[in-house]
């Protein structure tokens, strides 16, 4: 378990703001930090990381303390082990997308490299320097890097807002199977209902700086009975509907929503949101 | 015309600008992260010599440097070192004089980079040695060599500081530029002339290839 409770002030010139947290992720599952623009999300992530410094209180994981202020200890940032997707990627561009994972260690997981390659299918980009790259493909090259550090934390700033919504489906599903295998922690930021909804296995929901919310997404969903996530507008139309015949995949407006095998006779429940983002 | 004005002059540009470099790569990167408050007393230091005449930096350098000061005698005494009216001293001098021209584009360079590169590597566990040779400063070819050119060509055009603290002797300390004058004050036009056109052609030719770099020119080619 990651265990934060801390608080943290920015300043600028213009404004001051500050994060109380008091919440905790999941270890070996994916968690979901989802809230408005502005909540303090990417922030939270920052601190969790070590980039930035709380003010006060203690940031724990796995019973070591990454940050304790009343006993003055800090973790380093390089024997944390995490793995940072930035919004930006931040794929060096001096070097070709191989050297960009060489880069990550000098002794590489063989294995573990051929099998990012071939998952996120980034083998034909492997000579392409980054500025060659569409947005989708540096997202998944980004997500390849972040792997090939084998990282006890996974930590992933809204990585898929930036692309189109049969792309960012696809990427979605990577991210599921490739934690899936190798049993990694992921937090991820998004404001995204779409995404919570798909992936998240923890859900820990933001706004003005605090966590307002924490749970499954199902817990969450059933909590508030006009189906929304507390603190935010996005609301969800809830359906159950039985199957009446083996069905592969659900498709609305096009779009295919569900892509797993459901049976005959089985209950599932549709969540739509109005407005996918 | 001799060639020795124009052998120091080279020999005074290129050493400037190589040990300037390695000066400046570290002030750069500590310039761009730091969050000090003397981080504006630094900037305005290194900045200074742009608006600083000449003289007056050579002025306090013949003064503090001179045999007559605490430092400039302590220099001698210990090291050994007479900085004033040497070829060392011009280089000292240089290296201050010249500072603004190798730190601004570098670090202009480095500011213009994303925080992510710099972020993704630490949490990579790299040093910051590695962070700035393998990460940043190849990204910023074109910062770097502006910065070098703009170095050379700056102290190729040094007089007053070169003056002040170099004086005028012959294969020690008279470069192009006094040679220039000196050739003027004997109304020897020709040899005048002859200094000034090299100078003048490599001037032109050297920031010729800083606005080619500006303008993406040269950063196709050096990427």
């Amino acid at each position: 378990m990651i265990k934060c409770e801390f608080s943290k002030t920015y300043t600028s010139d213009k404004r001051a703001f500050t994060l109380n947290i008091q919440t905790s992720f999941k270890q070996k599952a994916i968690n979901v930090i989802f809230g408005p623009s502005g909540a303090g999300k990417t922030s939270l992530l920052r601190l969790i990381s070590g980039l930035d410094q709380i003010d006060e209180g203690i940031v724990k994981a796995n019973h070591i303390y990454w940050e304790n202020t009343s006993k003055k200890k800090r973790t380093s940032i390089a024997q944390r082990n995490i793995a940072y997707v930035f919004q930006d990627y931040g794929l060096f561009p001096n070097m070709t997308v191989l050297n960009n994972l060489k880069f990550v260690k000098k002794k590489l997981n063989q294995e573990l490299l051929n099998d990012v390659i071939a998952t996120l299918e980034i083998k034909h980009l492997l000579m392409t320097k980054p500025n060659e790259l569409s947005g989708g493909q540096k997202q998944r090259v980004a997500l390849a890097r972040a792997l090939v550090q084998q990282p006890d934390l996974l930590l992933l700033d809204e990585p898929l807002t930036a692309i189109d919504e049969v792309l960012r489906h696809k990427l979605q599903s990577y991210l599921i199977t490739l934690q899936k295998k190798y049993q990694f922690t992921v937090i991820m930021v998004t404001h995204s209902l779409q995404e919570v909804l798909k992936i998240a296995h923890h859900v820990c929901v933001m706004n003005h700086g605090e966590v307002i919310d924490q749970g499954t997404t199902a817990i969450l969903l059933s909590k508030n009975p006009d189906n929304t996530l507390k603190g935010t507008v996005l609301h969800i139309n809830q359906t159950t509907v039985t199957v009446l015949v083996g069905v592969q995949q659900i498709l609305v407006n096009k779009s295919q929503i569900l892509d797993t095998d459901y049976t005959q006779g089985q209950i599932i429940r549709i969540l739509i949101q109005n407005n996918l983002t | 015309m001799e060639l020795e004005p124009l052998y120091l002059t080279f020999k005074l540009a290129a050493i400037t600008t190589f040990l300037l470099f390695f000066i400046a790569i570290p002030l750069c990167y500590w310039l761009v992260q730091t969050r000090s408050k003397f981080k504006p007393i630094i900037e305005t230091i290194v900045s200074m010599p742009l608006v600083l005449p000449p003289t007056v930096l050579g002025f306090y350098f013949l003064v503090f440097l001179g045999p007559n000061h605490f430092l400039g005698s302590w220099l001698q005494n210990t090291f050994g070192i007479q900085l004033v009216f040497s070829f060392t001293g011009l280089i000292v001098a240089s290296i201050i004089y010249s500072l603004p021209f190798m730190v601004h584009p570098i670090q202009a360079g480095l500011s213009s980079l994303p925080k992510s590169y710099t972020e993704t590597a630490q949490l990579m566990g790299k040093s910051r040695f590695l962070i700035l040779s393998k990460v940043l400063l190849p990204n910023i070819k074109p910062a770097i060599l502006t910065g070098i050119v703009l170095t050379f060509a700056h102290t190729i055009g040094e007089f007053g500081v070169v003056l002040m603290i170099g004086g005028n002797i012959p294969e020690k300390t008279k470069v192009a530029s006094i040679a220039i004058y000196d050739e003027v004050e004997a109304l020897n036009y020709t040899a005048a002339n002859q200094y000034s056109l090299i100078l003048l052609g490599i001037s032109f030719a050297v920031l010729l290839s800083v606005y080619l770099i500006n303008g993406g020119y040269l950063k196709r080619v050096v990427r």
